[in-house]
C-alpha cells in the first residue's frame, strides 16, 4: 500500500465532500436511537420473531428522541413468536428495580410484554412502566467505550435488572432468547475495555457490550437465522 | 508516522468523526504488536505503521457505511410492512429523503475511490489481524 498516495486521494476526497461528512457528523447523535431500535429488532428477527411496526404517524415510523416524550405519542415496535408478544420503545422510563426509592430511569431501548404502556393517554397520570415488565433494555452512545462508560453501565443495570449481575436471569429471559442488557456503542471498545468485558461471564454477568454499532448492521442480510450483534 | 499520515488525511474532517478516528488508531497503535503477533506475523515498523494507517482507513469507510446500514436497516424493515419513512426528531427518512441519497451516494464515491486505491478489500476485512495479514502481504 502506498500510504502517501492513499493519503493525497482520501485527503482531497474528503475536502471534496466536506459538506456531506457535515452531514454525517450531525446524523450520528440524531440516529443514536435508531441504530438501538434497528439492532434489536434485527435481534428478534434472527431469533425467529415476526417483527412489525405499529402505532405509525401519518404513514410514518415516528421513533421517540426525547427521555420526556410520552409513548402513547410514538411508533414501536412488536416483536412476536408462538403467540407471545413484546414491544420495543425508544425512551421508555422504567421505575428502578429498589422499587422503595421511587427511582425512575428513561431507558434507550426498553423491551416490555405487551399491554403495560398505555397506548392511548391515560385519564390518570402516567409516569413509568413497573420494573418487573422490564424484560431487557439498551443504552445507546455516541462515545468511545472506556472503562468509566462500562461501570456508568454497570451501575445503571444494577438499579435496572440486578439479577444480571451475578444473579440468575429469569427463566423468561432465557426461553425467549432476548438479548442481554446491553451497553451500544457508536464509538470503538478501547484496549483496556476489552478485558473488562471478556471477564463478564466469569463475574457471572449476564450483560453485553455493541461496541461499533453502526458497523454491526454492515453486510447483515437480516433474515430469521442470521446473527445478531448481540450474541 | 503512518500514524501521522492518517492525521493528515483526515484534518478536514469534522471535530466530532476526527476525534473519533484519531483516538481509534491511538488505540490501534498502542496494540499492535499483540494484533500483528496475533495474525502468525513478526511485528515489524513497517507492518505497524501499515496497519494503523490501514486501520484509520477501514474505520472512515465503517463510519459512512455503517450510517448507510442503519438507514437502510430500518428503512428495510419499515418497507417490508409497507410503511416507507421514518420521523426522527423532526428529520423524515425515506429511501428518496436527501438524507438517505446523500449518505447513499457518499457511501458510493467512497467505495469507488477505495476500489480505485485498491484497499477495498481491506477495509472488509472481519477484523485487525486479518487486516494485519492484509498489509504484511502487500510490503
Amino acid at each position: 500500500m502506498d500510504v502517501n498516495l492513499v493519503r493525497r486521494r482520501l485527503r482531497s476526497f474528503i475536502r471534496a465532500h466536506r459538506t456531506a461528512f457535515d452531514h454525517l457528523a450531525l446524523r450520528r447523535y440524531q440516529l443514536l436511537e435508531v441504530v438501538g431500535l434497528a439492532l434489536a429488532v434485527n435481534h428478534y428477527s434472527s431469533k425467529g420473531y415476526d417483527v412489525q411496526p405499529t402505532a405509525l404517524q401519518s404513514g410514518a415510523f415516528r421513533i421517540n428522541t426525547n427521555s420526556r416524550g410520552k409513548p402513547w405519542n410514538f411508533s414501536r415496535w412488536i416483536v412476536s413468536r408462538n403467540g407471545i408478544e413484546f414491544e420495543i420503545y425508544a425512551n421508555l422510563p422504567v421505575g428502578g428495580a429498589y422499587r422503595s426509592d421511587g427511582a425512575v430511569y428513561v431507558v434507550d431501548v426498553a423491551v416490555v410484554p405487551t399491554g403495560f404502556v398505555p397506548t392511548v393517554r391515560p385519564q390518570t397520570k402516567w409516569t413509568h412502566v413497573d420494573n418487573r415488565h422490564l424484560v431487557t433494555f439498551a443504552e445507546s452512545k455516541a462515545l468511545v467505550v472506556y472503562p468509566m462508560l462500562i461501570a456508568q453501565f454497570i451501575g445503571i443495570c444494577h438499579e435496572l435488572m440486578p439479577r444480571h449481575l451475578g444473579g440468575v436471569p429469569r427463566r423468561r429471559f432465557i426461553q425467549g432468547n432476548h438479548f442481554k442488557p446491553a451497553l451500544i456503542s457508536l464509538g470503538y471498545l478501547h484496549a483496556v475495555s476489552l478485558g473488562i468485558v471478556a471477564a463478564f461471564p466469569g463475574r457471572q454477568y449476564t450483560i453485553g457490550v455493541v461496541s461499533n454499532s453502526d458497523a454491526r448492521l454492515l453486510g447483515r442480510k437480516l433474515l430469521p437465522g442470521e446473527p445478531s450483534a448481540f450474541d | 508516522m503512518s500514524r501521522q499520515a492518517f492525521g493528515d488525511l483526515i484534518d478536514a474532517l469534522p471535530f466530532g468523526l476526527r476525534d473519533q478516528l484519531d483516538g481509534y488508531v491511538a488505540a490501534v497503535e498502542s496494540v499492535a504488536d499483540d494484533i500483528i503477533r496475533e495474525a502468525g506475523l513478526d511485528p515489524s515498523q513497517a507492518i505497524r505503521d501499515q496497519l494503523v494507517f490501514a486501520a484509520g482507513v477501514r474505520r472512515l469507510w465503517a463510519m459512512v457505511d455503517g450510517q448507510w446500514a442503519v438507514l437502510d436497516t430500518s428503512l428495510r424493515f419499515l418497507r417490508e410492512n409497507r410503511v416507507s419513512r421514518m420521523r426522527v426528531g423532526s428529520a423524515v427518512y425515506g429511501s428518496d429523503s436527501r438524507d438517505f441519497v446523500d449518505v447513499q451516494r457518499l457511501r458510493r464515491q467512497l467505495s469507488e475511490e477505495l476500489e480505485q486505491l485498491e484497499l477495498h478489500d481491506a477495509v472488509l476485512v472481519d477484523d485487525l489481524s486479518e487486516l494485519a495479514r492484509w498489509v504484511a502481504a502487500r510490503l
